[in-house]
């Protein structure tokens, strides 16, 4: 078998006193697609963000795109500089897009490349070009995002996440904050990136997309990986109460 | 022919109260009551005894101090937004040193007087040189305006810290880990992606401290920078026409504000323009 794409070793957070994360245990093959459900607070951000250390891990080792970086107390410069390196290879798309509103969509998209890479600008707005013709864009480039609808803002998030050439893609419930109408733009293009085989990581409950385009679906509650299943059989015959409990409550 | 149509606006009064309830009309009345009210403060004035003519001759020499009053101004201006913003990465930074640098200097500086501080900086900075002995007593004893533009620059920074601390804070948090998310360093964040933002939320209130500032500038008159107090204040010594001068000196401030305050005025409505561009559908 090839090295993972992502590998997580009895990771835990805490915030405070709060346990958030209780020793979390992941492999993630490269091409593959996990989904990850579970009810809210039960630590799915927490868990993402500490895969690009946007949170501090307090225990355990993640590996991820070739960098293996233990959980400490304090990272000194090398470790810094390591981290940013990482962020390069892992793409992140939020809940609330987070675009940055002073830019155009092509700028969004390009910031990275040129800002973080050092890459020419022309050279970046080919790239950026490209990736927003991908998300079916390309006739917003000039338009800032507030005059872009939900949907259009989060593809653009994804060309702008994808512009970086990352190994692996992390979204966290990249629909929710969504119109029902304007799901559908964004599963598409999230379904094209799994069938061109990108490593993803989804926190998701769209369970449609989970169907369609994930080869595991992982069943998150407080803290712990309750169960992980192909998502056929996490869908029709869940193990743990818990997990039934669950899937009655949003199916 | 008789069509009932819907008409395109409320109907409006025509002639003489058209006119007066429109813009213009507004404008107007408004022009002739500060005229009226200038005039019985010029009749009040003239009730004084004051020498009209003495003020005419001694405006230019007067006003000679505007340069002046506008280099300390746009010098402590910018010594002042270049110290606001380490103070506000000191105020927002986790590092205990800077954060306590930053906080030290924002509450030495709020809590003491500006006219101390003048001072201060003034008379007590050449003592300091003088007792470090040379090189120090030649470099800490400064000419008055760069003396005004230290002391005024280092206390605006210190109220404008503030200003730029709670404008870096206004950016959503979603801001800083998309930026950080990207593989952005802290430095790249600030100047690419959370500074040009809180710009729009921290540029109306700094043309407040500008505005401010143009009247405590004044005060560097006590080191003897010849801006305009300190020459209606000689003048009117001079010769015993102290209120002449005083007068004249206020207009001039008077006026100067007046036009700050349209700049910035227009200023504010630029950015409130990209503001929409930037927020609205
Ligand atoms: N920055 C934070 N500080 C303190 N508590 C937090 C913070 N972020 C998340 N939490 C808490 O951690 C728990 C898990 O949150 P989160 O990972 O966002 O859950 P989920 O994404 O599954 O809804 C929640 O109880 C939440 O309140
Ligand atoms: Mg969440």
């Amino acid at each position: 078998m090839s090295k993972p794409m992502v590998a997580v070793q009895n990771l835990h957070k805490w915030f405070g006193t709060l346990h958030v994360l209780k020793g979390i245990n992941l492999e993630v093959q490269p091409r593959e697609v996990v989904c990850i459900i579970g009810p809210s607070g039960s630590g799915k951000s927490t868990f993402l963000r500490c895969l690009n250390f946007l949170e501090k891990p307090d225990m355990g080792e993640i590996y991820i795109a070739g960098y293996h970086i233990p959980a400490k107390p304090h990272y000194n410069r090398k470790e810094q500089r390591m981290i940013r390196e990482l962020r390069t290879h892992v793409g992140m798309v939020f809940q609330s897009f987070n675009l940055f509103p002073h830019m155009t969509a092509l700028e969004n998209v390009i910031e990275g490349l040129v800002t973080v890479k050092g890459m020419p600008r022309d050279e970046a707005v080919k790239i950026g070009e490209y990736f927003l013709a991908k998300v079916g864009l390309m006739d917003k480039r000039d338009e800032y995002p507030s005059r872009l609808s939900g949907g259009q803002q989060q593809r653009v998030a994804i060309a702008r996440a994808l512009a970086m050439q990352p190994d692996v893609m992390l979204f966290d419930e990249p629909t929710s904050a969504l119109d029902p109408e304007l799901v559908g733009e964004v599963l598409k293009v999230m379904e094209e990136l799994a069938d061109e085989g990108m490593t993803m990581l989804v926190v998701t409950h769209e369970m449609g997309f989970a169907k369609h385009a994930a080869d595991r679906v992982i069943f998150m509650d407080e803290g712990i990986f309750v169960e992980e299943a192909p998502p056929e059989e996490m869908f029709a015959h869940p193990k743990h109460e818990r997990t039934r409990e669950f899937l009655r409550h949003i199916l | 022919m008789t069509t009932s149509t819907t008409p395109l606006a409320p109907p409006q009064a025509t002639g003489f109260w058209g006119w007066w309830h429109s813009t213009t009309g507004r404008r107007v009345r408004f022009g002739v009551i500060y005229a009226i009210i200038l005039a019985i403060l010029f009749l009040f004035l003239r009730q004084l005894g004051l020498d009209v003519q003495f003020q005419l001759k001694w405006l230019p020499y007067i006003a000679k101090g505007i340069p002046v009053t506008l280099l300390v101004c746009i010098g402590s201006i910018l010594l002042a937004t270049l110290l606001a913003l380490l103070g506000a990465l000191g105020r927002i930074s986790r590092n205990p040193i800077f954060n306590s640098i930053a906080t030290f200097y924002v509450s030495i500086i709020r809590g003491t007087p500006l006219i101390v501080q003048i001072f201060f900086i003034y008379l007590g900075l050449p003592q300091v040189g003088q007792n470090l002995g040379p090189p120090w007593d030649k470099w800490l004893t400064l000419p008055a305006i760069a003396s005004g533009i230290l002391a005024l620059g280092i206390n605006y920074g210190a109220y404008m810290t503030e200003i730029f601390r709670a404008g870096i804070q206004s950016i959503p948090h979603g801001q800083r880990e998309a930026a950080l998310a990207l593989g952005m360093t802290y430095g790249q964040m600030m100047r690419r992606i959370i500074l040009p933002q809180a710009l729009k939320v921290i540029i109306p209130p700094t043309g407040n401290e500008f505005i401010a500032m143009l009247k405590d500038s004044a005060l560097v008159s006590f080191m003897g920078a010849q801006e305009m107090f300190w020459r209606a204040q000689k003048i009117g010594r001079q010769k015993f026409r102290s209120m002449e001068t005083l007068l004249v000196a206020a207009a001039l401030y008077w006026i100067m504000t007046m036009i700050f305050e349209s700049i910035q005025r227009r200023i504010e409505a630029r950015l409130g323009q990209s503001e929409r561009q930037m927020v609205t559908h």
